[in-house]
């Protein structure tokens, strides 16, 4: 019998060992079945990685490394399975991703896409491949590495929808605000590297020192004064990157979308208040704002929207329609927001640098999302009869009588839900569970729509090659 | 009570009003109109139920934790569902249908797929006025797994008109997808005359 003999190294590389193993045999469960093969692609990464610290683990006598190997794995497994848990398809609609891959191939071609819901009420979008390259940057062997992350040329963009949405395919629009998150990063890191960006800076910090002339001459000492001096620097600075940040993507999203970018994001932010000036930490804009410039952006395709006649049983559809965006419309026209911020001197401050960036940000998202923006002839072209058809209770996948039927882009069909969930939600003289139902049945409709023209432009190119 | 040809499923298909018109979206292929029936194609789910942990189906009991003895397989393009020996699936339809209310149809597999031993079971008639994607029940009645894909043209399609019909209302409408049976949701009124047992009701809350 072999006498035992402890030692610290043999004992956390068991450790790590057992946990490399737990989170082998977690991704192996991975047996569902998953809207595309990126799941797929992500287990075999995470594989591999696990396999690469296996080797490491077994190499190593240096108890610190051992320690941070299990640190390392411990929070790799809770990336991994947040997301891969949840993105089969049976709680991430097909068709969703399908749309979100068609935005990605023009916006972001390199990069693979996972889609996944999370428990928190929030969209979000973030790249994975930075995280895995930091945390396996503090580990031996960057040759090993560097291999490993070879293939991934891209970025690996995760990308989350609130849990109890998942059969909203309308609310889904929101995701053109996600998409458009890295763009407005692009544009921030533009600015910030132009000398332009220097001058702004200590313009500001004149204007501080002006507005806050009062405040800076009670400070006890030069060290105080510069201390609060730089803080509201700082803080203006911090308010006007996120409000472009906001706003950009605000506006990518509707470019991507559409008039369902601004009613998707009418859903989500007018619950959490109008008016609330931006905050510390998050310094979001006021949400009145955002719909307003969402709705200036939008302003040519809402007279087309609103101008469509709708004729016999689709009129009061027409009537709900113009009802809601006059209500949009009621409510954008309204300053309180800009009121608001114009009485505090850094929000003021901040919000007018904001307003002399807005053309050219806006100008460098269009140009951004120049090949797969939604185009405002297909209101007048495709909108009514995909309306029809979701009265009909048919799918508004596509248009037109047979053989002669032509598949609508896919945000007509999600536009065409909105106008018709529009419609049904203004039906006050039917039960609230009898409009629920109905507005349900568009949803359900609207997403079999969106991958049937999906899936009819495919097998369209499939027959003009050839058949090949 | 006529089945309807070629020239007349292209009527019907292609009337004005929308109301009147047979709507089938999507037909990827016109050469599915065929003479007398239009060939359709499995969709992208399947369902199987599965031993286990539920001993029989009894429609007396009010139990609806139906998702205990199915499992859902959703498929993407070109993926496989092998269909065993002797085993049954319910399947989609990848079309969508909005029959108008002088229409009715039966749906039967086709030959090809037939003579392999591929069977659309029972309960294919579909009523005037019905909304959504049929649910066909697949049978495997040859000795060697199928294996099947979204998008292959398994069955067929029969309209025949039929007069004095409403709307189909029932709870199989409007799905987009392959719909289980909740058979001890279907609560007969008369059950108790048929099976002597006595009516178990959901717990009041």
């Amino acid at each position: 019998m072999s006498e035992p003999s402890f030692s610290d190294v043999n004992y956390f590389r068991h450790r790590a060992h057992t946990l490399s193993m737990g989170f082998f045999l977690r991704l192996d469960e991975y047996v569902e079945d998953f809207p595309t093969g990126t799941p797929l692609t992500l287990i075999e990464l995470f594989k591999t990685i696990v396999k690469e610290i296996d080797t490491i683990v077994e190499r190593t006598d240096n108890n610190a490394l051992l320690n941070r190997i299990c640190q390392i794995l411990a929070e790799l497994s809770a990336y991994a399975l947040i997301f891969l848990d949840n993105a089969h398809t049976a709680q991430t609609p097909r068709g969703l991703v399908q749309m979100l891959e068609r935005l990605r191939d023009k916006l972001y071609p390199d990069s693979l896409l996972l889609v996944a819901p999370q428990v928190i009420h929030n969209y979000t979008i973030w790249d994975l491949l930075p995280l895995l390259k930091d945390l396996t940057s503090e580990l031996p062997e960057s040759k090993a590495w560097d291999k490993i992350f070879q293939p991934f040329r891209g970025s690996i963009n995760v990308v989350c929808f609130p849990r109890i949405e998942r059969e909203n395919i309308l609310l889904h629009a929101i995701f053109g605000h996600e998409f458009g998150h890295p763009i407005a990063d692009k544009f921030i890191e533009l600015q910030e590297r132009s000398p332009d960006y220097e001058k702004k800076l200590k313009a500001i910090s004149v204007e501080v020192q002006k507005r806050y002339e009062k405040q800076l001459s009670e400070a006890p000492d030069v060290m105080r004064r510069f201390e609060i001096e730089t803080k509201l620097v700082d803080d203006i600075e911090e308010i006007y990157q996120r409000a472009l940040k906001e706003l950009i993507s605000d506006a990518v999203g509707t470019f991507l979308f559409g008039p369902s970018a601004l009613f998707s994001a009418a859903d989500v932010l007018i619950p959490g208040g109008l008016d609330d000036l931006p905050e510390d930490p998050d310094y979001y804009p006021p949400t009145r704002y955002r719909l307003r410039y969402m709705r200036r952006i939008l302003e040519d395709q809402i007279k087309i929207l609103n101008s469509i006649q709708y004729t016999g049983e689709l009129e009061p559809i027409g009537s709900a329609l113009r009802q809601f965006i006059k209500y949009i419309e009621t409510l954008t026209d309204s300053d309180v927001d800009t009121t608001s911020l114009r009485t505090v001197p850094f929000l003021d401050i901040a919000y007018t640098w904001v307003e002399s960036t807005l053309p050219d940000a806006l100008a460098f998202a269009e140009t951004a999302c120049r090949e797969i923006c939604f185009s405002k002839s297909l209101i007048e072209s495709q909108i009514p009869e995909a309306v029809s058809r979701l009265h009909l209770e048919v799918p508004p996948g596509e248009i037109g009588k047979f053989p002669n039927t032509s598949w609508v882009d896919w945000r007509t069909a999600m536009l065409a839900g909105w106008l018709h969930r529009i419609y049904v939600v203004s039906l006050t003289d039917k039960k609230w569970a009898e409009r629920l139902e109905m507005s349900t049945t568009t949803q359900r409709l609207t997403l079999k729509g969106i991958e049937d023209c999906l899936l009819g432009e495919h097998y369209e190119k499939f027959v003009a090659n050839g058949r090949k | 009570m006529s089945v309807l040809g070629h020239t007349r499923l292209l009527e019907v298909l292609t009337i004005t009003e929308g109301k009147d018109r047979l709507f089938i979206t999507p037909i990827l292929d016109p050469t599915q109109i065929r003479e007398a029936s239009i060939d359709i194609r499995l969709g992208n789910d399947f369902l199987t139920i599965k031993k286990g942990n539920v001993g029989v189906i009894d429609p007396t009991s009010r139990e609806s934790k139906a998702e205990r003895f199915r499992i859902n397989h959703r498929l993407n393009l070109k993926e496989k569902f092998f269909l065993h020996p002797n085993e049954m699936a319910l399947a989609s339809t990848l079309e969508y249908f909005r029959f108008p209310n002088y229409l009715a149809a039966s749906v039967t597999s086709r030959s090809k797929w037939g003579r392999l031993g591929l069977v659309i079971a029972t309960a294919t008639a579909v009523h005037p006025g019905f909304k959504g994607t049929i649910t066909l029940e697949l049978v495997n009645h040859s000795n060697v797994p199928l294996v099947l894909y979204p998008g292959l043209m398994v069955a067929q399609i029969i309209f025949n008109d039929c007069e004095g019909a409403g709307e189909y209302k029932g709870k199989l409408a409007k799905k987009t997808a392959a719909h289980p049976s909740d058979i001890s949701q279907d609560w007969q009124e008369d059950i108790r005359f048929w099976t002597q047992e006595k009516r178990i009701d959901p717990p009041q809350s």
